[in-house]
């Protein structure tokens, strides 16, 4: 595993520093070369869900990117500006920011494995994220759990929220997150209101055309939310159930980490199939 | 500005972590007074992983806390000891807490050949709370430990309080429960399933922890407790720790704080807000 600096235009700092947000390279990759070539080459990027979600299944997707490694895979993951270990602050992100991180991912990629087609599988709103790129025409868009609509999502999230802060484990009294303006404290992230806005507008129904060659929708949960999504795209989206449910919307799950070895398995089986 | 980079470090180069440089201007922004001051002189903070939660902490919680004490001229590196976050798997021939001490060890030899870090203070929440009191025991480097939500054990005062609790959140939850279904039609289940108070902490032995909290006092280790209000069924006032180990002569060297408002994981931006301040000042308190 190899870390990579990058964010502008694919421009890597050679030793690693990265200085302020608005330097060359806000953003922490890491980058899984394969372990050895196996027939095909062939490079994954992996989009992170976000807020609790990214934190929830971060070392899933740390056994994911060895496995595919292991498999021959270039991998590349990384965190979006103002989250994990990037640059900057989740206050300042914008939606816009992240499609910009996503399309200059597999920039780096591309540059890293020295491919020119890439496959990326996305988690949750990382897999609508990516679904909105348009810079790159993918191999293959995998969707893992994707939110299809964001003010649907936003709703779950403040659920979550509001049950959180009433708890009588959690709490000794109910709690109200300090107001300051232009901020919604959302499962213990702080959300500027364009970013609210911009999240609560996004549908994947309402895209019309997908930058990818071929794009599977994997649900670990409730599969009849994709049904609408499967019609309108009937004859390029592959659906599969992988009954290992991830229980997104729940309360009791936000601080659990993601152990999602079925869904590994069948992602590590699609991929595979692809060469 | 901020500067970070990543080490790996370990006997394989196996395990992963992120050095925050200490920022050399001064800030207005934290709530105790700035320095200026050559930064050579502060101990190197080890921020260590909360539960299974990766290097970044809980809600983002360490990488705030880093990028806020590097504007106070401190050098703070957050990583992964094995098995969680970005660091592999353990080989599982030694236990935990002597893995825990050598790969501790190994992010301190790491940081001591690159920057020539000799001296350390080690943080943690939680599990990491216990790691912290482990490595300051072992590892005559740490000069200081800030440890939240680490063990307690209980005294006649805080057996009252504890039950004196129980009987008001009987009170609360009854009186929630009618409001609850006043103010709303329906309520998550999930709040039913967390609302029942389940004791799943186990402490080590408190003669062991005597023991081991007498040899730092001897050493002059600095040591900040914070317990979080909701842990106050184990930790439910400022003095229990001196009541815990009467025998132990603290002199200045120990600081307790009680956040009485705040969740164990410090879910709200303002009770995170308060805990970096109260770990930050008592860092330019102690070591400035």
């Amino acid at each position: 595993m190899e870390p990579t600096y990058f964010g502008n235009n694919g421009d890597s700092h050679g030793d690693g520093y990265i200085a302020g947000p608005h330097s060359s390279s806000p953003l922490l990759g890491l980058y899984h070369p394969p372990d050895s070539f196996q027939g095909v080459e062939r490079a994954v990027l992996l989009c992170y869900p976000m807020f609790q979600e990214h934190i929830r299944s971060y070392r899933a997707y740390y056994n994911l990117a060895n496995k595919l490694a292991a498999a021959g895979c270039h991998v590349l993951r990384f965190d979006y500006f103002g989250t994990g270990d990037s640059m900057g602050w989740i206050e300042e992100a914008t939606l816009e920011r992240w499609i910009a991180d996503t399309e200059m991912a597999i920039d780096e990629l591309k540059s890293l494995s020295g491919l020119k087609s890439v496959t990326v599988i996305g988690l949750r709103f990382g897999a609508t994220i990516a679904a909105l790129q348009d810079k790159h025409m993918l191999e293959h868009l995998i969707l893992w759990d994707p939110v299809i609509d964001g003010s649907n999502y936003l709703s779950d999230l403040r659920k979550i929220q509001t049950n959180l802060t009433i708890g009588v484990e959690r709490y000794s009294r109910p709690r109200t997150p300090i107001q300051r303006d232009g901020i919604e404290e959302i499962t213990g992230f702080s959300l500027s209101t364009p970013l609210i806005d911009t999240i609560s507008k996004t549908k994947l129904l309402s895209i019309e055309q997908w930058s990818s060659k071929r794009v599977s929708l994997v649900a670990s949960e409730m599969p009849s939310q994709y049904d609408a999504l499967q019609q309108k795209f009937s004859d390029k989206l592959s659906f599969s159930h992988v009954n290992e449910p991830s229980e997104w919307s729940s309360l009791s799950k936000i601080e659990d980490m993601l152990m999602p070895f079925q869904v590994i398995a069948h992602l590590l089986q699609k991929i595979g199939n692809n060469a | 500005m901020i500067s970070e980079k990543v080490v790996q470090f370990g006997k394989q180069q196996q395990m992963f972590g992120i050095v925050t440089e200490p920022q050399a201007a001064s800030s207005q922004n934290g709530s105790a007074s700035r320095s200026d001051e050559n930064t050579d002189n502060k101990p190197t903070v080890l921020i260590l992983n909360a539960g299974l939660v990766h290097r970044v902490g809980p809600y983002r919680m360490a990488v705030t806390l880093a990028r806020r004490l590097s504007e106070c001229g401190y050098r703070v590196f957050r990583f992964d000891i094995s098995s969680i976050g970005d660091s592999d798997g353990n080989s599982g021939d030694e236990d935990y807490r002597a893995r825990t001490v050598k790969e501790i060890g190994f992010a301190q030899d790491a940081l001591a050949e690159k920057y020539g870090c000799d001296r350390f203070v080690a943080l943690g929440l939680c599990t990491g709370a216990m790691n912290a009191h482990v490595i300051a025991v072992a590892d005559k480097r740490i000069v200081g430990a800030v440890l939240l939500d680490a063990y307690a054990y209980p005294t006649m005062k805080s057996l009252v309080n504890r039950y004196l609790s129980k009987l008001r959140k009987m009170l609360d939850r009854t009186l929630f429960k009618r409001l609850s279904h006043k103010l709303r039609n329906s309520r998550n289940s999930d709040h039913e399933e967390i609302a029942e108070g389940i004791d799943y902490w186990v402490f080590p032995p408190k003669e062991e922890i005597e023991v081991e909290l007498q040899a730092l006092v001897k050493r002059e280790v600095e040591l900040l407790f914070i317990y979080a209000g909701s842990f106050e069924y184990y930790y439910s006032y400022p003095k229990q720790l001196q009541d815990n180990f009467p025998s132990i002569n603290f002199q200045d060297r120990l600081s307790v704080n009680i956040i009485k408002e705040t969740d164990h994981m410090y879910t709200l931006f303002q009770d995170r807000e308060i805990l970096i301040n109260q770990i930050t000042d008592w860092l330019l308190k102690k070591f400035n």
